[in-house]
């Protein structure tokens, strides 16, 4: 048995007091064939005003909550335990030649509608570039199987990039970040999935976490991780496939998804809209442990 | 030269006789080969044309140019203006209208409103099912790419059924017409379409310009299709409260819009308040609008703001033009938003050519009034079929403005050279998707006067619009907005020097005399009385009284200071002592600046620069730049004539010549005459804010605001005189009268020399000088305890620490001196009022103005 607790706590401390606070999160994991969410709780501190959890287009659970009177700090902890159900293997021989699936893609009047088309249009976050199209194509040589290609940019990208903390954030447009060549594992993600869609493939946006091994010898520190993102690819016989550039592996037993979209706008763990101040510091914890492991060292 | 038209029958209908309108032909220039004529036809004026010569009038000499003057004129006191984005500064240019009206006939006008509500309807279904089942994805009637791949398609609104189950409340579509003079639908317009406010002033200028012309011709009216739109919002708006009016509002994105006028305008002859994204907020998924009274709820939002722009929480966070949390109000079913949100994709040219088969789904029926003939790239077989016909097409963007595309303005394949055509084949090779090719359609052409004798032919499209009076059924506003291309333009566009015709619909029955000008009154208008006022309308109205005030004062002092400078006598010393400190505290001059008496030109120097300056938060340029900048927000409280006040003082305030950089603008007497000329216009202004705007709460900020200022600056004029001198001369106490403009009053009263307390008695204590410091209070304390009670206390909370205005002190202890011959009681009251003008105006913020906008904002990501 595979369980997991997650524990994702966001911290805003505002300069001054903040009158009306409006906030969306994605925190709550996904339930799929991968993954069983076994328990989540959802702490926010203050208590807001309002708040409601609703379905979004793409299957996530999204929270609104509001705060109507003034507060200086915010804290948004989500406690999750996870049940791991393990990966289909991928079959790369089985996939299709990329031709195939990229026909699948396309419309024509008469084709059959395919509902995974949707992930393969430019989004806000990640505008259509050619460059980062020209980029990928050289993975996709004539007749190659697509699950092998798309493997093989995956592979291209981790080594071709730096992963650098820090040397972007959210708001770094993409094509900054690739041509930069470094990033974090935001940028690593949104990039294969720009290069699979500006070839007219099928690429969504999956944020989630990651369990890490601590050093031998070491306990786990807490919160020393961070949220983590990668993508999925879809293959008409393999289905969604996860390809984590930044750790240059497909998303395997440490890998969780928290939540899926065209990219990271889609699925900001918290985001939201302050009146009052616009001076404000966040800090964000991630830990994930196996359940049972003993209990970790404050950090 | 220019009148060539002078035809000898002078003789009118009464006679029976009509005037010889074969003339015209004769002025008027040919259209060009392939392009419909909307003049004439082979033997001469088509029917409504020579009908409409006939009966206008204009065959008397000298007719077109005078006709087309008082257009000019109208237009321009009416403030009609539109901002063209492209030019720096922002200014708004007057709205261009032409003189001679586009006519449309019976019977082509029944095939128009049949065709375009019908469309209406499809295009409803249309949303419905993107937004609900989405079947026509599914089945292949719209490619994916033009709705999830298109930026428009909002995920936020997936399942949402907009209350009263319409999603497009009105729609907007382009036609023209070909060279046989059949109609073609060239686009459509579902997201906040513009125009409905402009064609209603084109409507109201042009018909009185032709009255008889425009009766004789049977001119469809317009005014029941703004009633239908009303009553349809007012009947969707879910409002729980039946106690409670059901408040419709329009959202616009402000002034610096293109169209900013229309929504003025609209808001007006709707009736309902304009207001911008920060008057709203949502609580608790309902939505509201911030007054001075605090939180109204709004049901139902006619809005001129792009869809992204309209909730920056959940779909375009940058944007501070919206309201966060709309959407989640949108989808609670708590408010009406017309149009829903999320329709832009059916604005893309891609999208007409799937119309047909979505019609014969949907429909089981055939467009009465087709697209024109338009081909999406990224259907191969489309692709294929027409691309080597680029000389006959249009390529517009399939996805016009997005950021995530490739993106352009329309190019027109004829007149690209074949290398161009080439390389436009590359691009369009490369990422077809985001290219659509339409054909290229020669427009008919309108007669239009050229100001110069001739009547010259412009190519045309016209914007219907059809509004929905019911769920299911659409009303086509029998009229529409003509606009006409520049010359030797073969597309239209206002932005690119194009001009709006009225567009006359012509009916064999009877027309539709319903009017809303006198404004229909509902009941619960006249129960509830109080009209109210949006916390920022609050605020701008109390900052335009004082910067009102603070620009009178400002000239008044600036006058004095010139003249003192610049007369042969100079002025004793301590005359310029009390001068330069006020003009310090005031902000004439920069802090730092020497005394007049010491160095006299580099006061007078830095004084004539100030002026003009830009920057200085207080000069007096600044001031009515910062006047305009706030009366332009609440210009739907305005009339015309104010408003354009209020721009004059501003725009007739700089000399028009320019000077060498480090000059003052302005000589002394330029200045003055300046400064005169801006005394008079404020006068001018106060008259309309006094006499011409209703007694509300917001009249009352605006009062107020306008006498704190004034009370604050008088306090500082008396502080300057009697603080800087004990034995003021009488040259300082002759500026301390300009000052107060009470130096015709004075000598009404005491026909002699000035003398400290008669002068006291006027400007200080006297109940019955407007501009007396006891008066001043009065008006305040008056209008300070009307104000309504708010959160944080009542109006007359407040007035604990405001001098009291009765009793007035003693002529005698006011004129009293202190042991060191100083006159520390009138000082004491001079200072005690400026504290209270201090925190008069905090204490009116923290109540009335700042129930959401703390200020600063920020997107947490």
């Amino acid at each position: 048995m595979n369980e997991l607790d997650v524990t994702h706590e966001t911290f805003y401390g505002y300069r001054r007091m903040v009158e009306i606070g409006q906030h969306l999160a994605h925190l709550r994991p996904r339930t799929l064939e991968r993954q069983n969410v076994l328990s989540h709780v959802l702490t926010i501190e203050p208590e807001p005003a309002h708040l409601s959890t609703s379905t979004d287009v793409f299957g996530n659970e999204q929270t609104f909550f509001a705060f109507y009177s003034p507060h200086e700090t915010l804290t948004v902890t989500a406690r999750s335990r996870i049940e791991l159900l393990g990966d289909r293997p991928v079959d790369a021989a089985a996939s299709p030649a990329h031709e195939t699936v990229h026909d699948m893609l396309r419309y024509r009047a008469d084709a059959p509608f395919v509902p995974e088309a949707e992930f393969t249009f430019p989004s806000p976050m990640i505008p259509l570039h050619r460059e980062i199209g020209d980029y990928g194509r050289e993975s996709f040589t004539p007749g190659r199987s697509f699950a092998e290609a798309a493997t093989e940019l995956m592979h291209r990208i981790h080594s071709d990039f730096a992963y650098e903390a820090a040397s972007t954030d959210v708001s770094t447009p993409l094509i900054e970040a690739f041509r930069g060549r470094h990033g974090v594992c935001q940028d690593f993600a949104h990039i294969l999935v720009g290069a699979l869609r500006a070839l007219g493939f099928s690429a969504r946006y999956v944020s989630g976490y990651l369990l890490t091994q601590p050093p031998p010898g070491q306990a786990r520190l807490i919160g020393a991780d961070a949220s983590h993102a990668w993508a999925d690819v879809w293959c008409p016989v393999n289905g969604w496939i996860g390809l984590d550039p930044t750790n240059d592996c497909l998303a395997g037993p440490s890998h969780i998804v928290l939540a899926l979209g065209r990219d990271y706008g889609d699925v900001a763990p918290v985001r939201g809209i302050i009146r009052g101040t616009s001076a404000h510091t966040l800090s964000v914890g991630v830990t994930v442990a196996p359940v049972g492991e003993e209990a970790p060292v404050e950090n | 030269m220019a009148h060539s038209l002078m035809p000898t029958d002078k003789t009118t209908s009464t006679t029976g006789k009509s005037p010889d309108v074969s003339q015209i032909l004769r002025v008027a220039d040919p259209v060009t080969a392939g392009h419909y004529d909307e003049l004439r036809q082979a033997d001469g004026l088509r029917p409504q044309w020579a009908r409409f010569f006939e009966q206008s009038g204009l065959a008397k000499p000298g007719e077109f140019d005078h006709r087309a003057a008082d257009i000019a004129a109208q237009v321009r006191e009416n403030g009609i203006t539109y901002n063209i984005y492209a030019e720096t500064g922002g200014h708004a240019r007057p709205w261009p209208l032409d003189l001679l009206p586009f006519i449309i006939e019976e019977e082509d006008w029944a095939r128009i409103a049949a065709g375009v509500a019908e469309r209406a309807a499809l295009l409803e279904q249309i949303m419905g099912d993107i937004y609900g089942e989405q079947t026509l994805l599914k089945e292949g009637f719209l490619p994916p790419a033009l709705v999830q791949g298109h930026p428009g398609y909002l995920r936020p609104l997936i399942g949402a059924t907009p209350p009263g189950g319409t999603h497009l409340h009105i729609a907007a579509f382009d036609l023209a017409r070909d060279e046989q003079g059949e109609w073609w639908v060239v686009s459509q317009r579902t997201q906040a379409p513009s125009g409905l406010g402009y064609l209603l002033e084109n409507r109201l200028i042009v018909s009185q310009l032709f009255p008889t012309a425009f009766r004789n011709l049977n001119v469809q009216r317009i005014a029941s299709a703004y009633r239908h739109l009303l009553d349809r919002l007012k009947e969707d708006a879910p409002n729980p409260d039946p106690d409670e009016p059901t408040r419709i509002v329009l959202l616009t994105p402000g002034p610096y819009n293109e169209s900013y006028f229309e929504h003025v305008y609209l808001a007006h002859y709707l009736g309902i308040p304009l207001v911008e994204g920060s008057d709203l907020s949502v609580r608790e998924d309902r939505l509201f609008l911030n007054t001075m009274y605090g939180l109204e709820p709004v049901h139902a939002v006619l809005r001129r703001l792009d869809d992204d722009f309209c909730d920056p929480l959940e779909l375009r966070s940058g944007s501070s033009l919206g309201v966060p949390g709309l959407v989640q109000a949108m989808r609670a079913g708590n408010v009406l938003v017309a149009n829903a949100l999320g329709s832009s994709f059916l604005e893309s040219t891609a999208i007409h050519g799937f119309l047909p088969g979505i019609a014969r789904k949907l429909t089981g029926k055939e467009l009465s009034l087709p697209s024109l003939p338009s081909w999406w790239c990224g259907e191969r077989a489309a692709l294929d079929a027409v691309l080597p016909d680029l000389g006959k097409q249009v390529i517009k963007a399939t996805y016009p403005g997005s950021a995530e595309r490739p993106s352009f303005e329309p190019v027109i394949g004829a007149g690209l050279s074949e290398e161009q055509r080439a390389s436009w084949r590359e691009r369009i090779a490369r990422d077809p998707d985001a290219y659509t090719l339409q054909t290229f359609l020669p427009l008919s052409q309108s007669p239009t006067w050229d100001h110069k004798g001739r009547i010259v032919p412009r190519g045309t499209m016209v914007r219907v619009f059809a509004i929905s009076t019911r769920e299911g059924e659409w009303e086509v506003l029998p009229g529409g907005l003509t606009r006409i291309a520049a010359a030797g333009q073969s597309s239209v566009s206002m932005q690119r020097g194009g001009s709006s015709l009225d567009t006359w619909v012509r009916t064999q029955g009877p027309v539709d005399t319903f009017t809303m000008l006198p404004g229909r009154i509902q009941p619960e208008d006249i129960g509830r009385g109080r009209r109210l006022i949006s916390s920022r309308s609050a605020e701008n109205l109390f900052w335009m009284g004082r910067y009102s005030e603070r620009a009178e004062n400002g000239m008044r002092l600036a006058r004095a200071a010139i003249q003192a400078m610049t007369s042969a006598d100079t002025p004793p010393p301590s005359a310029l002592a009390s001068l330069h400190r006020l003009c310090l505290t005031s902000g004439l001059v920069p802090y730092g600046t020497p005394s007049p008496g010491e160095a006299r030109d580099i006061f007078l120097r830095s004084l004539l620069a100030s002026l003009t300056d830009t920057n200085a938060a207080m000069s007096v340029r600044f001031c009515l730049t910062s006047l305009v900048r706030t009366a332009d927000h609440v210009r739907d409280r305005l009339s015309s004539e104010h408003w354009r006040l209020v721009l004059q003082t501003r725009d007739g305030f700089l000399p028009r010549h320019t000077r060498r950089k480090g000059t003052p603008l302005f000589t002394p007497t330029e200045a003055l005459a300046s400064l005169d000329r801006l005394g008079m216009e404020l006068a001018g202004l106060t008259g309309a804010q006094a006499d011409r705007m209703v007694r509300d709460d917001g009249w009352r900020m605006l009062t107020i605001g306008r006498q704190i200022e004034r009370l604050s600056f008088f306090s500082g004029a008396l502080e300057a005189v009697f603080g800087t001198d004990s034995q003021p001369c009488d040259e300082a106490l002759d500026f301390l009268l300009t000052l107060f403009d009470s130096t015709i009053t004075y000598r009404a009263y005491h026909q002699r020399r000035l003398q400290v307390p008669p002068l006291i008695d006027l400007v200080v204590l006297d109940p019955n000088n407007p501009r007396s410091i006891y008066r001043v209070l009065k008006v305040i304390h008056r209008q300070v305890e009307k104000l309504p009670d708010s959160a944080a206390g009542t109006g007359a909370d407040m007035l604990a620490s405001i001098p009291p205005y009765e009793p007035t002190p003693s002529l005698g202890s006011l004129c009293s001196r202190d042991l060191l011959g100083g006159w520390s009681n009138l000082l004491e009251l001079t200072g005690n009022c400026a504290s209270a003008t201090r925190m008069l105006s905090d204490e009116i913020g923290l109540r009335y103005l700042t129930h959401t906008q703390g200020g600063e904002s920020a997107y947490l990501s």
